[in-house]
């Protein structure tokens, strides 16, 4: 009998500190990615030989404390850092052993796991082109090692090296091969450079051509919204985790651009974000249309383009994922655990199941992975 | 049985094109906002001599063209510009004659309107802090008279400097003898100075001593987050009107971050002009995160409870998602607002607002139409 999958389309890995140290081509060595010791004595994240504005003061492991308390959190992560980066891998086998991965999944229930990065929220955005692009090899051949070992069961995001848009369809083309797999697209775009602008547009071809999507994803980028208010909040933070706008403002960018009319077989994944907001985007967008939309690219209305290409995941404990649902077609649903980062709960499954119950059986499992087999194609 | 009263929480005004002109104190009147043209000829404003980008290219009038199609605003104002500033009045009455404005309001059953400004939603980008305040004076005295031969049925939206506190305090105290009153707060504060930074406080002080509340509205002290994207777009455009509530979030969340709340307890928010649909998922998104990383913040509570009390929001009559907000956030914290006569404004506002009504209970009905504001502004 077929059983209906159950499908994390966002869950994270925990990257070996030294991975870029031990890996990274010859002539890069000096700037490869490490862990090392900030002024404050603290652990720090160095990319392209200058500390990460993010990954600093010792909180780097904040992301591996899935089921913690804010105050467990407050007091071994911010206010007396004990906890290292490697230490928190150490707990977290789940995230750095890919038996250990599966093992979790088998207890909670997951068929298949999509695997992002955590490290490499930070460093998407790295300035010099080649050095992105070998960043981005060492971690792509390393993270597709890793779910090689169970094929049916974890499926890598892969890195561009969104800094420079040929680079990054080169990686696009040298990842082809790979079988089943996800693409991390910023929050922002690196140098504020809009989606919708041309000078993506090789990107998104390619994207079209191997016919699967990129998925907007909270990561470093380009200008964060949040920083027009606050410049001075850098480190991990509530403002920082409160603010989805920066997804919200370049998925709306795709629409200006006339995206989805260049490519007709663009798609699109947003994550990591709620789910609530999306009606109500679409929605805010279709009217301005109507109003205005001779100031944009865009031939149809914005919904339009959504209902046949556009997907967004909901996080196991929203209590609007349901409604969104409905109000958007179940079809357009997917769903994600984002173990082990400090936002996600145990038992997901269960919680999701919750959540859904008072959609129609057909729904729930187009919810629970149906959507996700088909559009990642993991058949 | 009590009647529904209908209190349209943000209408709109057009300003003449010798506002300023009659208004502002003589020393500044030789810099003061007014009807010009820009290098490429068209119809601009400008104010101290430079033309004001979102009001220039001979598109200012978009603002004035409620019930157009788009078909006719680009042919008239974008591509031929056959369409100027006072053809919009001339087209609008209500925006700029009180007893029009009133006679509108007994058309579309209307009992109390607040009324906005349109080209006075820039008057804090204003760089010269004096200028600036002496802008906001005279505005807000001709709304004032404005107001006057309204019968009590009109009430000023009070416009401030809010590139500078102290003198938005002063403008505060000045304009307290207005009586009841809206209060704008522009939905991008200044660059750097989110309103949840401790500076702000004596101004929300003196709201908390006059009994107003603030209203976050689409206007611009600071840098707009869609100009990150798109810094080109200075126009009336698509991308700034969907791009506008990312604004409203942002400012609405940083009172949150800076415990504004917590200092002051009787502080009023409303949020105006933005939808309101986003409003429940920002307020789940806020209370998860407090779970999350809540020490990194200022707010000892969670932010609905804040909310549950102290904030409101305004929906569109002809909001498809409306009866969710209402149903999500509760009767007592929604009010209403037409947009007349602005270009996104709907149409038979009050009829809409009914239907949108229709399944709730008759003291529900009452709270959203007009009790919810007359509480809220302490109207008589």
């Amino acid at each position: 009998m077929n059983k209906s999958p159950i499908i994390d389309v966002d869950g994270h890995i925990l990257e070996p500190s030294d991975l870029w140290v031990k890996n990274i081509e010859s002539e890069f060595k000096n700037r490869a990615m490490h862990m090392g010791i900030g002024e404050d004595g603290l652990e720090q994240w160095y990319s392209e030989g200058k500390g990460d504005v993010f990954l600093n003061h010792g909180t780097s492991a904040n992301m591996a404390t899935v089921g913690r308390t804010k105050e467990w959190r407050q007091k071994n992560i911010f206010e007396n850092p004990s906890l290292t980066w490697e230490q928190g891998r150490e707990i977290n086998p789940g995230a750095r052993d890919p038996d250990a991965r599966v093992a979790l999944m088998d207890e909670e229930e997951i068929d298949k796991s999509i695997l992002y990065p955590s490290l490499g929220l930070s460093w998407v955005a790295t300035k010099d082109p080649a050095l992105a692009a070998a960043y981005c090899r060492v971690y792509n051949d390393w993270l597709v090692d890793f779910c090689s070992t169970h094929p049916d069961r974890l499926y890598p995001a892969i890195i561009l090296p969104w800094t420079d848009v040929n680079e990054a369809v080169k990686e696009l083309k040298r990842t082809a091969g790979v079988g089943p797999r996800a693409v991390m697209c910023p929050a922002s775009p690196p140098h504020d450079r809009s989606y919708g602008s041309r000078y993506w547009d090789p990107l998104w071809a390619e994207f079209q051509e191997q016919d699967m999507p990129p998925a907007l994803h909270v990561s470093a980028g380009g200008t964060p919204s949040s920083s027009l208010l606050y410049p001075d909040i850098t480190m991990p933070s509530w403002w920082v985790f409160s603010t989805s706008q920066d997804i919200q403002l370049s998925f709306m960018s795709f629409f200006q651009g006339g995206v989805f009319d260049r490519f007709p077989d663009f798609k699109l994944v947003v994550l990591e974000s709620g789910t609530l907001w999306m009606p109500y985007i679409l929605d805010r967008m279709d009217e301005k249309y109507e109003v205005i939309g001779f100031t944009m690219e865009s031939k149809e209305e914005p919904s339009t383009y959504f209902k046949t290409r556009g997907w967004i995941s909901m996080e196991p404990e929203d209590e609007y994922g349901a409604l969104t649902a409905e109000l958007l077609g179940a079809d357009r649903i997917l769903w994600a655990y984002d173990y082990p980062h400090s936002d996600s709960w145990t038992g997901p499954v269960k919680t999701l199941r919750e959540s859904l119950s008072r959609l129609p059986e057909d729904d729930q499992r187009k919810v629970m992975g149906e959507n996700a087999l088909d559009l990642y194609k993991m058949n | 049985m009590a009647k529904m009263l209908f209190v349209d929480v943000d209408g709109h005004i057009l300003e003449p094109a010798n506002l300023w002109l009659d208004y502002i104190e003589p020393r500044f009147k030789d810099r003061a906002m007014r009807v010009d043209t820009d290098l490429a000829g068209l119809e601009c404003w400008s104010v101290d001599g430079e033309p004001i980008p979102f009001f220039s290219s001979g598109t200012a009038v978009d603002a004035a063209t409620i019930g157009k199609d788009q078909k006719w605003r680009r042919e008239k104002i974008f591509d031929s510009h056959e369409v100027n500033w006072d053809d919009g009045l001339e087209m609008n009455p209500p925006a700029w004659k009180p007893d029009r404005r009133i006679a509108m309001m007994d058309d579309e059953e209307i009992d109390g309107s607040f009324l906005f400004p349109t080209l006075g939603l820039t008057l804090s980008r204003i760089e010269d802090r004096e200028l600036s305040a002496a802008h906001c004076r005279a505005y807000n005295n001709w709304i004032r008279d404005f107001c006057a031969d309204g019968n009590g049925r009109l009430f000023p939206a009070v416009t401030l400097p809010w590139g500078d506190v102290q003198r938005a305090v002063g403008e505060l105290k000045r304009t307290s003898e207005f009586g009841a009153r809206a209060v704008q707060a522009p939905n991008t504060p200044p660059n750097d100075m989110s309103y949840g930074r401790l500076r702000w406080d004596p101004l929300w002080a003196e709201l908390v001593n006059q009994g107003l509340p603030v209203s976050l509205h689409v206007g611009n002290a600071g840098t707009t987050s869609g100009s990150i994207l798109y810094p080109e777009f200075s126009l009336p455009s698509w991308w700034d009107l969907v791009t506008g509530p990312i604004d409203s979030m942002l400012s609405f969340l940083s009172f949150f971050q800076g415990g504004v709340f917590d200092r002051f307890p009787k502080l009023k928010v409303v949020v105006l002009e933005s939808g309101a649909a986003w409003l429940p998922w920002l307020l789940i998104r806020m209370d998860d995160m407090r779970e999350v990383m809540g020490f990194t913040t200022e707010s000892k509570r969670q932010p609905t409870e804040y909310f549950s009390t102290q904030c409101w929001v305004s929906v569109d009559p002809g909001d498809e998602l409306g009866q969710f907000v209402i149903e999500q956030l509760g009767a007592d914290r929604v009010l209403w607002a037409y947009d007349y006569p602005h270009s996104d404004g709907g149409k038979e506002p009050v009829r809409n607002l009914r239907k949108l009504l229709q399944g709730f209970t008759p003291r529900e009905r009452r709270l959203v139409s007009g009790e919810n504001a007359v509480g809220l502004y302490g109207l008589e």
